[in-house]
């Protein structure tokens, strides 16, 4: 076994760069494949969302209201007759936006600390460690209710909260990884060369700790697009009348008894959107690192 | 001529508890010492080995030098210029004139660089940007023998010998004036280490560097040192050149790890001396001298006296610690070869400790 | 194809054209190709070889200890006259720790960190029908013919209370406790200083004696092997390349890799010199089945029969055997 590892031919070799190898194996993880187009799909719907919607989504009486779907209202309509289909299509940018927004503010925000804490003295260390862990310790729904509370229902407010419970995750893998690759033989090989510790926290540990952490976010966007939905549902998110998926939900939830149409096309994008991020993640966990959950 | 690096009186500690935990205890010494009093020199273009066993503290005498340890108190000279109480930044410009290589070939290569990129390392940390990168890569690769189109590979794409070949070539990409090589033969094949060390031994010749070696291994002593110095317990035990020691040790250890040696020859079998035990622990140090509990000349004295170095009149450069040096026949161990049948020269000793305890003067 | 009395009743061990792969993404690795020989009973076997040679997997087949993806693919392995190979699981299983034992290159993961040195050595004992005082008391007893100084105070201990060399002293313990009548041993002394080394290699000589056990000795380091083995089995990417009887093979060695092999050890060099012999070129890839001899591509003396032909088994003298071509040429000549 241990030849197999080592002894590439040459031309193999020079070939296999590590983007090829991915490619070569993603293509393989057939999961993998069917999130990756699903989340192409819906981030190219919501970027191109005016290009894609066949009514304006905002617009009151574009047709009957609580229709059944027809071939003109592909979901038919809602309550004040709006097309439910374009307030789905529309009502994407807003998940996905808090998602980008929060997860990444946090990833930015982790990354630092997680670096710091492990790369710097042992007493900062157990000092961000503290502030992690009493953040996480928390449970995140009361946490988020106290927040809104204090800031009022806003998109703003649900990144915000987001954000904040996310961070001391990544931090903490960032931590454990860095915290690792410190302690190896060519981390003191760069520092007997005159390296120093910039360098060596983004030339050499970086790219070491950066696929573990874009995995684990790609796993958490489904789970921040449940969250704010799950909030606006609630009706703590984004005010009306702005299309969004879990208000779409909300509106058809008074109507459940008289048309269902209404929920379920509130719920497939979520639903969709969920599989397919899930999906992606979970492949590129498989591919990169399988045992990387046992780090939080 | 004054030496490239000098080492004086080095002392290298170790936290064994944290302050909280030997307060509680009790412990008012909460340290090991890992390197006791170290002094030596290296001149240019020389090489010296440092020897000895797992825990001897040689690898932490390297890296005190290269600087990714500090020392508790002594000096440590490059070229003149006192380095040890230098800032990492202060320290930068020497170590553009010193490099080492560790002793794990591939875990010493930064995973996710290619070896072009590991080679050139050294230029873009110093600064030296006007390089042609590409270039200094494939000089670099010609020098230690792999072909240009390595230049494009990770780090575990190579094999152990290759893994080493990039070490030394990535050692020497900016022309050192010294070179520390951990355990260079280490995780290799024996068809392997030749190659690995003649290769050394070429760019020796050639670039005329400086080499501190340090290994268990006293077969790489052997070939590739001009001086040996033995450790035991964070302190040199015996010092010398290389010839002087193989040929005839005084210290009871540095027999006892020429012994250690097993002869590749099943005929071979002489009165092996096997030390008893095993090398204490730092934080229990023996009294006097520290080999007495493991020597089997040991006497009364040795669990009392702590010997200091002493020297024999011919050769002052050789100069060991022991209250009971060796004194040999003429006839040494390696150039003596049993014949299969040979049974008497097996029983009969052919070392023997000399008489009176004091018959060499101290220095 | 060797051996016409191959079922002598004096072998512990006898493999018989053992083929072995494993299955890896990039195809099958023919990790060990038609091994055979006999460990005769009471002796110890050397078997010598660089990394990636086969002797670790070797030793692990003969133990059943093989990863999911090996597969044997022919020969046999007949232990005391049964074929392990055919051996139903749970008879295999009984005979580990009881007429077959092992001793591993690193003695920390050999041993369980949780738990004492001593419920280690009792519960190895579980084939034995005897009272706890009693395993306790043998254990004690071994502990004592290993070296360990004060065994009783040093049962409780845990394995990190010991150092590397003290260590690999409990492991032999344990594997000689239940009275083996094959001891396998995968480089035992790689991970020990050589003042170490030395100790072990005696111990273990000293106990094979007394005990009358066989060991098959795994190792890279031809000193130790000279020093304790009776014969020597050289291995060389996943073929045995040439066996024979310790002395016939360090003075008298017949296969042109032996000959390199014993040429590159430092420690027969003894004039200083600043260049040393090495064996250019590097172990071919084990991937797909390849014509000829597989030392050809780093031999001195290959010449056209090497690439075109495998070689045979040539026996030279009484007990030695090699496989290359340049045997028969000079048997060819001679004749």
């Amino acid at each position: 076994m241990v030849i197999v590892s080592s002894r590439l031919g040459p031309n193999d070799a020079a070939e296999a760069g590590p983007f090829g190898a991915f490619l070569r194996q993603f293509r393989k993880n057939r999961v993998g494949v069917v999130g990756a187009v699903l989340v192409i799909l819906i981030v190219a719907s919501a970027i191109f969302a005016p290009f894609v919607v066949t009514h304006d989504p905002t617009r009151i009486m574009v047709g009957p209201r609580l229709a059944p779907p027809s071939l003109d209202f592909i979901l038919g309509t809602d309550q004040l007759g709006r097309d439910t289909f374009s307030r789905a299509i529309m009502g994407s940018r807003i998940p996905l936006l808090a998602a980008s927004v929060s997860l990444s503010s946090a990833l930015a925000v982790g990354l630092v600390l997680g670096l710091i804490a492990g790369f710097g003295p042992r007493w900062l260390d157990n000092l961000l460690l503290l502030v992690f862990d009493t953040i996480r310790s928390f449970p995140s729904i009361i946490f988020a209710l106290a927040m809104i509370a204090l800031l009022g229902p806003s998109l703003a407010s649900v990144i915000l909260v987001i954000a904040t419970t996310s961070m001391p995750i990544y931090a903490r893998v960032v931590r454990t990884q860095t915290e690792a690759q410190r302690s190896s033989e060519y981390i003191a090989a760069e520092r007997s060369m005159g390296a120093g510790t910039t360098r060596i926290l983004a030339v050499h540990i970086l790219p070491n700790v950066l696929g573990p952490l874009m995995i684990l976010v790609s796993m958490d966007v489904p789970a921040v697009i449940a969250v704010e939905a799950g909030l606006s549902f609630l009706g703590m998110g984004v005010r009306p009348p702005t299309p969004d998926w879990g208000a779409i939900l909300n509106d058809g939830y008074n109507y459940i008894d008289r048309t269902p149409w209404l929920v379920i096309a509130g719920g497939i994008p979520i639903v969709l959107a969920t599989l397919g991020f899930t999906f992606l993640g979970e492949a590129l966990r498989d591919i990169f690192d399988p045992k990387l959950r046992k780090d939080l | 001529m004054n030496p490239l690096l000098r080492v004086k009186d080095l002392h290298v500690r170790f936290r064994t508890m944290g302050p909280l935990k030997a307060l509680a205890t009790g412990t008012k010494d909460p340290f090991i010492d890992a390197v006791c009093g170290v002094s030596f020199e290296i001149r240019k273009g020389e090489t010296l080995a440092l020897v000895g066993e797992s825990g001897s503290g040689k690898s932490t005498i390297a890296r005190t030098i290269i600087g990714l340890q500090r020392a508790v108190s002594g000096s440590i000279t490059f070229d003149g210029q006192e380095i040890e109480d230098l800032s990492r930044t202060e320290r930068k410009p020497y170590l553009r004139r010193m490099a080492m290589m560790f002793q794990d070939p591939l875990g010493s290569l930064s995973p996710r660089l290619t070896v072009q990129s590991l080679l050139t390392e050294p230029f873009r940390i110093h600064g030296l940007k006007d390089c042609d990168v590409g270039g200094e890569a494939k000089r670099l690769l010609r020098m230690v023998g792999l072909p240009a189109d390595f230049a494009r590979r990770y780090p575990h794409q190579l094999s152990g010998g290759q893994a080493r070949r990039i070490g030394i070539a990535r050692a020497l990409a900016l022309n050192p004036d010294l070179i520390i090589a951990d355990e260079p033969t280490a995780g290799l094949d024996v068809s392997v280490q030749g190659e690995v060390l003649n290769l050394l031994a070429r760019l020796q010749d050639e670039l005329g560097m400086a080499v501190l070696i340090i290994t268990h291994n006293l077969n790489v002593v052997r070939h590739m040192a001009d001086r040996m110095a033995i450790m035991y317990l964070g302190r040199f035990v015996e010092v010398g050149s290389t010839e002087r020691i193989f040929d005839q040790p005084r210290h009871p250890y540095t027999e006892a790890l020429l012994a250690a040696n097993p002869e590749p020859d099943p005929d071979a079998v002489l009165n092996r001396i096997e030390v008893r035990g095993e090398m204490p622990s730092l934080l229990r140090r023996p009294s006097g001298c520290e080999f007495h509990t493991r020597c089997r000349y040991a006497q009364d004295i040795c669990g009392r006296v702590f010997p200091e170095p002493s020297s024999t009149p011919d050769d002052t450069e050789h100069s060991f610690r022991c209250h009971l040096p060796l004194e040999r026949d003429p006839a040494t161990l390696f150039e003596r070869r049993l014949s299969p049948v040979d049974f008497t020269s097996r029983i009969t000793s052919r070392h023997r400790p000399s008489a009176s305890p004091r018959s060499v003067a101290p220095k | 194809m060797r051996r016409d009395d191959s079922v002598s009743p004096r072998s512990v061990l006898e493999i018989r054209g053992l083929n072995l792969d494993f299955g890896t993404p990039r195809g099958r690795v023919h990790a060990l190709r038609n091994v055979s020989f006999d460990l005769p009973a009471g002796q110890v076997v050397g078997i010598v070889g660089e990394s990636g040679s086969g002797k670790s997997t070797l030793a692990y087949t003969v133990m059943g200890l093989l990863p999911d993806n090996a597969e044997v693919t022919a020969g046999s392995i007949l232990f005391e006259g049964k074929d392990l190979l055919k051996m139903r699981a749970p008879a295999r299983r009984s005979l580990l720790g009881d007429r077959l034992s092992m001793i591993f290159q690193d003695p920390m993961t050999a041993l369980n960190p949780v738990r004492t040195i001593g419920s280690h050595m009792i519960d190895i004992q579980h084939h034995e029908q005897v009272s706890r005082g009693e395993k306790r008391a043998r254990a004690l007893e071994m502990l004592h013919r290993v070296g360990i100084p004060d065994p009783e105070s040093r049962v409780g201990a845990y394995p990190h209370h010991f150092s590397g060399g003290m260590r690999q002293r409990v492991c032999i313990a344990m594997a000689l406790l239940v009275k083996p009548a094959l001891l396998v041993a995968d480089e035992p002394t790689t991970a020990l200083d050589a003042t170490l080394e030395v100790q072990i290699i005696h111990l273990l000589k000293q106990l094979q004696k007394e005990i009358g056990c066989s060991i098959l000795f795994v190792s890279h380091h031809l000193g130790a092997v000279a020093e304790l083995c009776d014969r020597v089995v050289i291995m060389y990417a996943g073929e045995v390349v040439e066996e024979g009887s310790v002395r016939d093979i360090f003075h008298n060695p017949a296969h042109p890799y032996t000959r390199a092999l014993l040429e590159c050890d430092p420690g027969r060099i003894k004039k200083s010199t600043r260049t040393l012999p090495s064996i250019p070129g590097e172990v071919p890839s084990l991937l797909g089945t390849k014509l000829g001899c597989i030392f050809r591509s780093r031999c001195p003396q290959a010449f056209d029969r090497c690439v075109q032909e495998n070689p045979v088994e040539h026996r030279i003298g009484l007990d030695q055997v090699a496989r290359c071509h340049l045997l028969d040429e000079k048997r060819l000549v001679s004749a």
